[in-house]
């Protein structure tokens, strides 16, 4: 997957320079990543992502004309190849869950050490999604309390119309090695634990993060439906 | 004030509107027929006699209508029986068919015409067939009629010896002595008939009310006067008597006296008064002087019953109609007021009444008490209504009260509700405010300002300062990671925690050895717990990195049981030189500092150190007894 000579480019959009210079600096450094465009604003980065797709999306989610995540939905509508990470600071898990439900596929922190910055894009690329205890429970969160935002009220409940089979569900494996996660073992532990090979495990959790993109999608869609907002059937 | 002399102006018209109407009824009589056959004489004479044959050697003399026993002075009073002879011319025109109407006899009469026969009002031997007030009637025969003149015969049986009277003995054409005697009837028995009928069903009706409602007595002296009265007006309503005329007669007599007290009961309650000792001794001192009536012989029997027992009866009435009319003076109260107006009615009546059974007054409108009786029901039947009326409305107005008392309660407390979660919450904004800024002073505030100082002396060694800082940063994120949702959970709590020291454990080779095993939820486990848990663990690593020259840090989790306690226990240890080797760095602060965090949180600390290393043993109790129900109810399915 990861073809060695190639290099990889990396659009950046973060509005705060000394970060943003710092990140480029850091991502540059690699052998095999380079910035090509920084911006400071989600129009930019809309912009550039329509004229020439990037290998990997690195952006903030609070730009000042808008949310990240509108980067990362338009990022993975484009291509299902791009490579989206977020750049997030420590205890704010919750708002990288939002980016990986919108397609995100990683994550950065603002504060990571330099040399980790190019490492963890490479590993992304390479197929390993990081992932931490908290990210891993708030994710399992999601998908146990699955019985997916139907209406409160169970009087208005449709028996014959459940919410759409295609609402991906956790498999059994998936749900331990989220477990082992949120209890703080690493990738390694979880793989001896689970007898995999720590590959797999990695892949599990790009899965993972997939499968909670298209969960939420599907649920956006199908509470929509819920709402009369779209019309789903097809002969009319 | 005005209200008030309105309130008696008022009253005071009704009681002499009351009175005259009472006076003037008497004066009322119903009207003669039109074509009334004049008589020629009218002789009386006290006998014995059963027949006109019988009638010999008879000393008649002279009488006038209404003629009373008890009014003349004749010797022979002792006789309860007289003969009265009126002489009748006979009518030009003889085609019409006459008749004799005796408008009122006491007790029992027979008519003969000309020595014949023609009516009679029942037997004559005890008992008696009675009268009273009721009219008798007879048609003339037009064969019996004779040419000139025509004797009339009338035998009439009194009540007892100087006790019998005969009204007036009219003669006119059949047909409108006919209307005159229906009149009559219906007006002295008719009437009395429907009154007695309510009174009653009346009684029975409040006596029903007191059995349902046996505290309010009031009802059942009620009935018990009206059954009485009931009881009462029989003597006037029954004719033919089923026992003998001395007890019938004693009923009536007692049953009047008997109605007194009981409306002596009724009225004391009713003006709200208690006084159980009067009513007692009237009570007591009436059934004695009624009973005693019993045991007196014929003669005085009569003098007693009429003398006498009416006049207590009398004061005993009196005193009962003082009463309500001075209380509903005194409580300005309408009901009392108005049962005092019917109290001057029955009265007056009374007084009538006995008037005419003492001989003073005119027998001939009969007796008046009766017609008293439909007033004090009225007024009765109104007063009960209204009260049930009041009452209901009342119980109405009471309901919607409550009701809207009950919502504006309801509301005022869900304000106050509403208030109180308000400041709770806001006292646990402030409580957690304060503890966060303390624990921002205590940790990375700490470790900024000792930076500060440092670089301020000039002390801008790179790497100290950047140790500093990444502490103080380090610091912040474990506040961060404890406020997370994640805080209360202390599984994710500790892989939070490996994530930020797994850098430095790498940077310095060491190994994180992680035990962390699943254990059940700790209650209350929240942030507080879960940032000084952390500091403990993070001060435990620091020292570690800092003194131990360890090589790996051991961090496990277990549930433990002992003596039926179940509780999480919390393992960090290294392999290091431990405490006792290290003569530089002593116990002192850090280790103080650990206690006083796991004291803060109420959690056990237990350090041992030895040559083979530093361990910490953190015990988080769990309830047992959420354990036991979840086996509990887990074991039946």
């Amino acid at each position: 997957m990861v073809n060695s000579s190639k290099v990889y480019t990396v659009l950046l959009v973060e509005d705060d320079g000394p970060t943003r210079e710092r990140l480029a600096t850091a991502v540059n450094k690699h052998d095999q990543l380079q910035v090509p465009w920084q911006f400071a604003t989600l129009k930019e980065g809309l912009n550039q992502l329509e004229k020439t797709p990037p290998d990997v999306v690195l952006t903030d989610l609070g730009l000042p004309d808008g949310h990240g995540i509108e980067l990362i939905r338009r990022a993975r509508q484009l291509s299902e190849a791009i490579e989206i990470m977020v750049i997030s600071v420590f205890g704010d898990e919750r708002n990288v869950v939002s980016a990986i439900e919108a397609g995100a596929t990683g994550y950065l922190l603002k504060d990571g050490p330099a040399d980790y910055i190019g490492e963890s894009i490479i590993d992304m690329l390479k197929g390993s999604s990081p992932i931490s205890a908290s990210i891993a429970r708030h994710i399992l969160k999601s998908f146990r309390h699955d019985a997916p935002h139907l209406p409160e009220e169970k009087e208005t409940k449709q028996p014959e119309k459940p919410p759409p089979a295609d609402i991906p569900k956790l498999t059994k494996r998936e749900t331990d090695v989220l477990e082992y996660i949120t209890r703080g073992f690493t990738f390694n532990e979880v793989a001896g634990i689970l007898n995999l090979s720590p590959h797999t495990v990695t892949s599990h959790i790009k899965h993972i993060y997939r499968k909670l993109e298209v969960k939420s999608r599907s649920e956006a869609v199908f509470e929509a439906v819920q709402l009369g907002l779209v019309d789903i059937r097809t002969d009319k | 004030m005005k209200n008030h002399a309105q309130f008696t102006t008022g009253w005071a018209l009704a009681y002499l509107f009351v009175v005259i109407f009472a006076l003037s009824s008497f004066t009322y009589s119903i009207p003669g027929p039109e074509h009334r056959i004049n008589v020629l004489s009218v002789e009386y004479t006290p006998s014995t006699a059963t027949h006109p044959s019988e009638l010999i050697n008879v000393n008649w003399e002279p009488a006038a209508f209404p003629h009373h026993w008890g009014n003349t002075d004749h010797q022979n009073t002792s006789l309860d029986e007289a003969w009265y002879r009126v002489m009748m011319a006979t009518p030009a025109q003889t085609n019409e068919l006459l008749g004799i109407l005796l408008p009122s006899i006491t007790m029992n009469a027979a008519i003969f015409f000309n020595g014949i026969e023609i009516g009679r009002g029942g037997q004559f031997q005890d008992p008696v067939a009675r009268h009273w007030v009721q009219p008798l009637l007879a048609n003339i025969p037009t064969t019996l009629i004779q040419p000139d003149t025509n004797e009339i015969l009338i035998r009439v049986k009194g009540l007892h010896a100087g006790h019998g009277s005969l009204s007036d003995v009219i003669i006119a054409p059949q047909s409108e002595l006919y209307d005159m005697h229906e009149t009559i009837e219906f007006l002295r028995v008719g009437v009395v008939q429907m009154i007695t009928a309510v009174l009653i069903a009346m009684g029975l009706l409040a006596c029903l009310l007191w059995s349902i409602r046996r505290q309010e007595t009031i009802y059942g002296y009620f009935g018990l006067a009206n059954l009485i009265w009931a009881v009462h007006n029989l003597n006037v309503l029954v004719r033919d008597i089923p026992i003998p005329t001395r007890i019938w007669e004693w009923v009536a007599y007692a049953t009047i006296g008997y109605f007194g007290i009981a409306m002596m009961h009724y009225t004391h309650r009713f003006v709200g008064q208690c006084l159980p000792q009067r009513e007692k001794a009237i009570t007591l001192f009436m059934l004695l002087a009624s009973l005693s009536l019993l045991t007196l012989p014929e003669d005085l029997f009569y003098f007693a019953a009429e003398q006498v027992w009416y006049l207590i009866v009398f004061i005993l009435g009196a005193y009962v109609i003082i009463k309500l009319i001075v209380e509903g003076w005194r409580q300005k109260h309408n009901e009392i007021q108005a049962l005092a107006l019917c109290g001057v009615l029955i009265l007056i009546y009374s007084a009538h009444d006995i008037m005419v059974f003492l001989g003073f007054d005119g027998w001939e409108r009969g007796l008046y008490l009766h017609y008293a009786a439909p007033v004090l029901l009225g007024v009765f039947g109104s007063i009960l209504i209204r009260r049930f009326v009041a009452s209901v409305t009342e119980t109405e107005v009471l309901n919607r009260e409550l009701e809207q008392r009950v919502e504006e309660k309801s509301k005022q407390l869900e304000i106050n509700f509403r208030r109180l979660n308000k400041l709770e919450n806001e006292k646990l904004l402030a409580q957690e405010r304060e503890r966060i800024t303390r624990d921002m002073h205590d940790g990375m505030g700490g470790t900024l300002v000792s930076t500060l100082a440092m670089v301020e002396a000039g002390n801008t060694e790179a790497g100290r300062i950047k140790e500093s800082l990444r502490g103080a940063l380090s610091d912040m994120r474990l506040m961060i990671d404890s406020l997370d949702s994640a805080g209360g959970d202390l599984l994710t709590m500790l892989g939070m925690f490996r994530e930020r020291v797994a850098p430095q454990l790498h940077n310095a080779g060491l190994t994180f050895d992680w035990q962390v095993r699943l254990v059940p939820d700790i209650p209350e486990f929240g942030p507080e717990k879960a940032l000084q848990i952390m500091r403990i663990l993070q001060e435990f690593v620091t020292n570690t990195l800092k003194h131990a020259q360890a090589r790996t840090i051991t961090l496990s989790t277990e549930t433990r049981e002992e003596a039926g306690q179940h509780a999480v226990v919390l393992t960090i240890r290294d392999d290091g030189t431990g405490i006792q080797k290290n003569p530089h760095k002593p116990t002192g602060y850090g280790l103080n500092n650990m206690q006083k965090r796991a004291k803060l949180i109420n959690v056990a600390l237990q350090l041992d150190s030895s040559s083979q290393g530093t361990r910490i043993i953190l015990t988080l109790p769990i309830e047992t007894f959420s354990e036991n129900t979840t086996e509990a109810t887990a074991a039946p399915a």
